[in-house]
Parts: structure tokens; sequence; C-alpha cells
């Protein structure tokens, strides 16, 4: 067993849940066609190192539309609100795959992976007492951020196609949801599934972190 | 692969024996929805297919998302898993909060998962190759 397998099964599938939520809130419309979707899983497997720049894109083009719509005379507010909706889409695709306070990344979660020997704990401080310690400092510091930079691309190579399978097929389900009709409420009873099955998982104790170190998954 | 306890192992097959009625019964409405292809005589193979993903799956998530994209993919005219998707997404629900309530480790947790849904799985085909069994000795007569 492998931890991005673990991950896929447990956090990636929450996040997924609960973003996709969080964006939808009570909207029974899916904002991007589900070739979109295709397409971004097909990239997510294939270069992953692509995602952001990819979803940067197509928010772009769904901001375009949506001032060209503002710039109408007579704006209509259902295509206004749709492409709204898909800007915060692709935003939130991008983030995923970005390093931004507050947002939830596939980077941070690595983060909390990161080996012991390449975390923040082991910079050295600069200025050090004489130039020449401030010199080995600063080399010291930036051999570390390059490895730390160089882990977490590997990390992201892995398991940012391993988030996105369960994005992708996430929203396909949300998709077909919306066209059944039942997008609301049936994404507001998996949110609330998924917030008891973290409340019991909090109550059981431990971090997953612990659990996972025990059972020899982490470094 | 994180190896179970024989504890552990004997819950979850008494969990699977003592909930074998629920999970025919979800068996008899993949035989309602689907039923069978009554020209050649042979099963429907999306079943095959879900046993085949449950049975040869890493991650329980992968089960679940076969069921999803089976629902986003499908066409509205012909609307098979989009009948039954969402009673199988909740029995899968089950299976993980089952696995949660045996043990606390994650790694223990997904090994379980995956067991119990093999067990599911057994049991949900099982009831549903039954019922086009009796279909077809109803039309033999």
């Amino acid at each position: 067993m492998t931890l991005v397998n673990l991950l896929s099964d447990t956090t990636y599938r929450q996040q997924t849940v609960r973003q996709l939520h969080q964006l939808l809130g009570n909207d029974n419309k899916f904002p991007v066609e589900p070739s979109q979707i295709h397409g971004l899983r097909q990239i997510a497997r294939q270069e992953p190192e692509k995602v952001r720049d990819f979803a940067t894109h197509q928010g772009q083009r769904a901001q375009s539309r949506c001032d060209a719509e503002e710039n109408r005379s007579n704006p209509r507010m259902e295509a206004l609100q749709k492409w709204g909706t898909e800007v915060n889409f692709w935003t939130l695709v991008a983030n995923f795959c970005g390093d931004l306070p507050n947002h939830w990344s596939v980077r941070k979660v690595g983060r909390d992976y990161l080996p012991e020997e390449f975390r923040d704990e082991n910079l050295r401080q600069v200025p050090g007492e004489n130039p020449q310690e401030t010199q080995q400092n600063q080399r010291h510091n930036n051999k570390l951020r390059k490895e730390q930079r160089e882990w977490l691309e590997k990390w992201e190579n892995e398991h940012i196609p391993a988030f996105f399978e369960r994005f992708c097929t996430h929203s396909l389900y949300c998709i077909a949801k919306a066209e059944m009709g039942e997008l609301a409420s049936g994404s507001a009873n998996e949110v609330d599934e998924q917030a008891q099955q973290d409340q019991s998982n909090s109550q059981d104790g431990g971090t997953m972190q612990t659990a996972l170190q025990q059972a020899n998954l982490v470094e | 692969m994180t190896a179970l306890s024989n504890d552990l192992i004997q819950k979850v097959d008494s969990y699977i024996d003592n909930n074998h009625k629920t999970f025919s019964e979800l068996g008899n409405r993949f035989f309602e929805v689907f039923s069978y292809d009554k020209e050649k005589n042979t099963i429907r193979a999306q079943i095959r297919n879900l046993q085949q993903i449950t049975c040869s799956a890493t991650r329980f998530a992968d089960i679940e998302d076969f069921v999803k994209n089976q629902m986003g993919k499908e066409k509205k005219d012909e609307p098979r898993w989009r009948r039954l998707g969402n009673d199988v997404l909740a029995a899968l629900a089950e299976l993980r909060n089952k696995s949660q309530q045996l043990d606390t480790d994650p790694a223990n947790q997904m090994v379980l998962r995956l067991r119990l849904a093999r067990g599911w799985v057994r049991a949900v085909v099982s009831e549903y190759l039954y019922q086009v069994a009796l279909d077809q000795m109803e039309d033999n007569r």
C-alpha cells in the first residue's frame, strides 16, 4: 500500500466533495461541460505540471465572456452568473496546484509529509556571526530550499493525477446529478456524511500523520 | 500491504455474513434495473465490471469512482446507473463507516474497506446472477 493510495481514498476524496460543495452551494447547475472535465483529467494524467496553466487559461476565457456579457446593453443575469461560477471553478482548480495561503492545495498536503531533513527547522540563521558563516549558512539554506522544491515537485507529479482523478470523477457525477435535478441535495448529503466521518476520525484520537508513520508509509 | 489481525478479519467476515440480506436486496435491485440480454442470454457487462473493479482496486475510492463515472457518462434515455447509483454509493459509504468503526489506524481502515467491498460485491453479484438464473428457468418452462 502506498501513501498516494491512502490519500486518494481519504483526504483527496474529502477535499473534492467539500470544495465542490462550497463552490456550488445550493446551485443546481454545474458550471462547466463534461468535455472540459475530460480535458482537465487528461492533462492531470499526462502533464500534471500544466494543470495550473490550463485552469488559469480556461478561467481567463470565462472571465472575458463574463466581461463581454457585462458590456452588453442588457446583460443577462443568468449568463453572468454562469460565467462567474465558471471563473470561480477554474480559480479553484488552479489553486489546487498552487501554494496560496487560505487555499487547500496538493502541495500543502505534501509539505505535511516533507522528510525531516528537508523541513524549515533545518534552515540556518542569516546573517551568521561572521561573514564566512553567513555565506556558509546562505549556501546551506539555498541547497535546502532547492531540495525542498524538488521533493515537492516530485510529490505533485505523483499526487496531482491522483487528486484530479477523484476531482474529475466527482465533477462528472455532479453533472449527472444536476441533470437529474438532484445536485444540491445530493452534495449536501455527501458533505454531511463526510463531516460525520471527519468527526469520528478526530474522536478516535491521533492524527493521520502519526498513524501513517506507525504504518511506515511516511518517511 | 498491511496485514490484518485474525480478529479483524473475523469481524469483517461476520459483518458480511450478518448483512447478507441487505446486500442481496441490492443484487435484486441490480436485476430489476439492469436485467440481462435475453436474446443473447448474457448478463450485463457492467455488473461484471463492477465486480472486477471491486476485486482488483487498490483504493476504495476507485470503486466509488466507477459508479460515479457510469452515472456521469450514461445516456439520458437509458439511465440504469442513474436509477441505482445513489443506492450503490450509499452502500459503499456504509462499508467506509464500518471500516472506521473497526479500527482507528488509517492504513488498516483502507485494507478493511477493500475486504468489506469484496465481500459485499460477491453477495450483490451472486444475487443478481441467481435472479438471472431464476428468470431463465422460468422462460424455459
